[in-house]
């Protein structure tokens, strides 16, 4: 529920951030269109409403999920459970996040090769989990494909500023 | 149009000749390649092999390029279904039905529902394209500014509206799409917008790593989170052989009905310049999810067929529509086919009305070689089936990787440019928290794709009205569209109240 109210606020605020650059931009010029901001400050009208609705439509389901429980105990084993397995949840959501940022800077640096291989050879390895002989034929498998045909085929000219192959 | 039968047939005795033939084969087969790959799209495809093109004459060039576009339409749709990445923008509504098929199991037959509805969609498209090309671009004429304006409207109002669970949460998604398209360069009067002093995004945030981060690479933060249904599977478990995969005769009839209609909406707008597949594959999922037998499970956790078909016979039809104001009126009716145009005055042809009297033989051996094409595309398509099947096969464990990789390089491949790697990035964690909150994510990639076009639109019919609104009222066809847009979003809170008044 509050997870649910944050995202509304940080929507509405958003919205609001648009509809005031939008009006520094112009809405109207008068006798000939409407100006750069008309379109999207109308658009993130729409949001900033239908994000109070959202809002309202959530505050509505507490009162009456707080008026159905008012009688029940509250599980503080479950809930305690619950919140250690969120934060796991999120920790393990992060993997692929730090995976892409290491990748777009290896691939400046080293170019698309040797970050493919070691994208898929990490993973593998330390975050699948996967014996090392299947490591190598799959991480060979998938640079070679990558390769020929991002590189050879259609030959996309990838960065790689210290080794390149 | 019996003159228009005979041209036909003297039409097909050019393309089957073997090096037109081969052509058409080898476009189509590239097509369904191309579309296939995220990051590469037919505007991609048909710009790469356009130079080799030079060399041939313009009937097999045209052929080609033709095959690489329709074929295009096919391939998109494969790792909309498979992966959850469409291919190209039409295939978003495709991935919607298609990937929760992939998730029960039911992969093969979502593939061979894209590649029977395309067929289907593609043959009509090119019968209409036979008897009333010319006859529709004149029409195609009658929609101006306003009317487009009010065209895209609609279809911008019921995206949010349709999808997902809650409406509201549907609309707040198209104003994010929309606003996430505004930033970058004003089109109409060149300034920059939104860009909040970043360099990179002077350019704006190009579609493809959008929408590659939106759909492919959060899905790999879901599967990390175990939000993905079967994620304690290693593959997805089903029926993977071609036999199994095939659509019932039952199926195949119960579909037929819906592919026709569907690809007369994508035909009527695939030939509006500027409306596009995306526009005509939303408008008929839109259609079928409101008149379709199987409405009630449309849209919903499992995928169906029917929505999987709505949306590849409709896109099918539009880019054969789109050939309709290239070669009678000389307008480009997409992007791919600005590419075309481009090839044709290379060529020294001048579209236009009289390029059918002047170069018949062109003309209709382009529009002979659509029907072979399209027949080539689907037996490709459905020899296909089974190698891609096996994409499902490699375990999950394996596909994360492959998945964070073709991401990297598909968004750098767009322009080679390492930004948009990081707008992909940041898409798919946007992405992943809007659904995490249960924000649709299919509305914003189609706010973020038809806002352009309504903006233009809008401004366009604002500057030749002279800033009078009452422009959008005064055209019978966009009032039509404004008001049918008024019904679509009214009538179901207007029946709940009647619900609850009884």
């Amino acid at each position: 529920m509050l997870a649910e109210l944050i995202a509304s606020l940080i929507l509405i605020a958003l919205s609001i951030l648009w509809i005031v650059e939008g009006i520094k931009l112009g809405l109207w010029i008068p006798g000939v269109s409407a100006g750069s901001g008309f379109v999207p400050a109308a658009f993130a009208a729409l949001t900033l409403i239908s994000s109070l609705f959202v809002i309202a439509s959530a505050l509505k389901k507490k009162r009456t999920s707080a008026a159905s429980a008012a009688d029940g105990e509250p599980d503080n084993a479950v809930s305690e459970t619950g919140a250690d397995r969120s934060r796991f949840e999120q920790y393990k959501t992060m993997i692929p996040v730090v995976f892409c940022i290491g990748g777009i800077f290896c691939l400046q640096l080293f170019g698309l090769v040797i970050t493919i291989a070691a994208i898929s050879f990490l993973w593998m390895y330390f975050v699948s989990r996967m014996p090392m002989k299947k490591v190598l034929i799959f991480t060979a498998a998938i640079t070679l494909f990558i390769y020929l045909v991002f590189e050879a085929w259609l030959k996309i000219p990838f960065p790689g500023d210290i080794i390149r192959l | 149009m019996a003159n228009n039968f005979g041209l036909l047939l003297n039409g097909l005795q050019t393309a089957i000749s073997p090096f037109n033939l081969l052509c058409c084969i080898v476009g189509g087969i590239l097509g369904i390649f191309v579309g296939a790959m995220p990051g590469i799209g037919a505007v991609a495809g048909c710009s790469l092999l356009l130079p080799i093109t030079y060399k041939m004459n313009p009937t097999a060039a045209i052929i080609m390029l033709a095959g690489i576009y329709y074929g295009n339409m096919y391939g998109g749709a494969y790792s909309a279904i498979l992966l959850n990445i469409p291919g190209d923008s039409p295939a978003v509504c495709t991935a919607l039905e298609g990937y929760p098929l992939t998730k029960r199991g039911k992969a093969g037959k979502a593939l061979y529902t894209a590649n029977f509805s395309s067929f289907i969609g593609g043959t009509i498209g090119v019968i209409f394209l036979t008897i009333l090309g010319p006859a529709l671009a004149r029409i195609g004429l009658k929609f101006g500014p306003p009317e487009m304006a009010a065209l895209v409207f609609l279809a911008l109002t019921s995206i949010g509206w349709m999808l997902g669970d809650s409406p509201v949460k549907g609309l707040v998604a198209t104003g994010l799409g929309v606003m996430i398209s505004s930033i970058g360069m004003d089109a109409s009067s060149a300034n920059f917008r939104y860009t909040f002093g970043f360099m990179g995004l002077l350019s704006g945030i190009s579609f493809i790593p959008l929408v590659i981060g939106m759909f492919g690479f959060s899905q790999v933060l879901q599967m990390m989170s175990g939000d993905e249904i079967g994620d304690k599977a290693d593959q997805y478990v089903g029926k993977l052989t071609l036999r199994e995969s095939c659509l019932s005769r039952k199926e195949m009839l119960s579909l037929i009905p819906q592919c026709i209609r569907t690809a007369i909406l994508g035909e009527f707008v695939g030939f509006l310049p500027g409306a596009g597949g995306t526009t005509s594959a939303f408008l008929a999922y839109m259609m079928e999810r409101k008149i379709n037998k199987n409405r009630a499970n449309m849209g919903g956790r499992e995928g169906t067929i029917e929505g999987v078909s709505a949306s590849e016979a409709s896109n099918n039809a539009a880019a054969v529509g789109a050939f309709i104001p290239l070669l009678s009126l000389g307008i480009p009716g997409s992007a791919t086919t600005a590419v075309l145009l481009g090839g044709l005055l290379a060529w020294g042809l001048k579209p236009g009305p009289l390029l059918f009297q002047q170069q018949p033989e062109f003309v209709w051996g382009l529009i002979g070689s659509m029907y072979i094409g399209n027949i080539v595309c689907l037996i490709c398509g459905l020899a296909s089936i089974p190698i891609l099947m096996k994409v499902l096969k490699i375990p999950k464990k394996v596909l994360a990787p492959i998945i964070i990789i073709v991401c990297i390089v598909g968004a750098y491949a767009n322009s080679n440019n390492m930004f948009d790697v990081w707008i992909m990035l940041v898409a798919g964690v946007l992405s992943y928290w809007l659904q995490k909150h249960k924000y649709p994510i299919t509305p914003v990639v189609l706010g973020f794709v038809l806002a352009p076009t309504f903006e233009l639109k809008v401004r366009q019919a604002l500057e030749i009205s002279n800033c009078d609104m009452l422009v959008f009222l005064r055209s019978p066809i966009a009032l039509f569209f404004l008001l049918f847009a008024m019904v679509l979003c009214l009538a179901p809170v207007i029946m709940k109240f009647v619900k609850k008044a009884k």
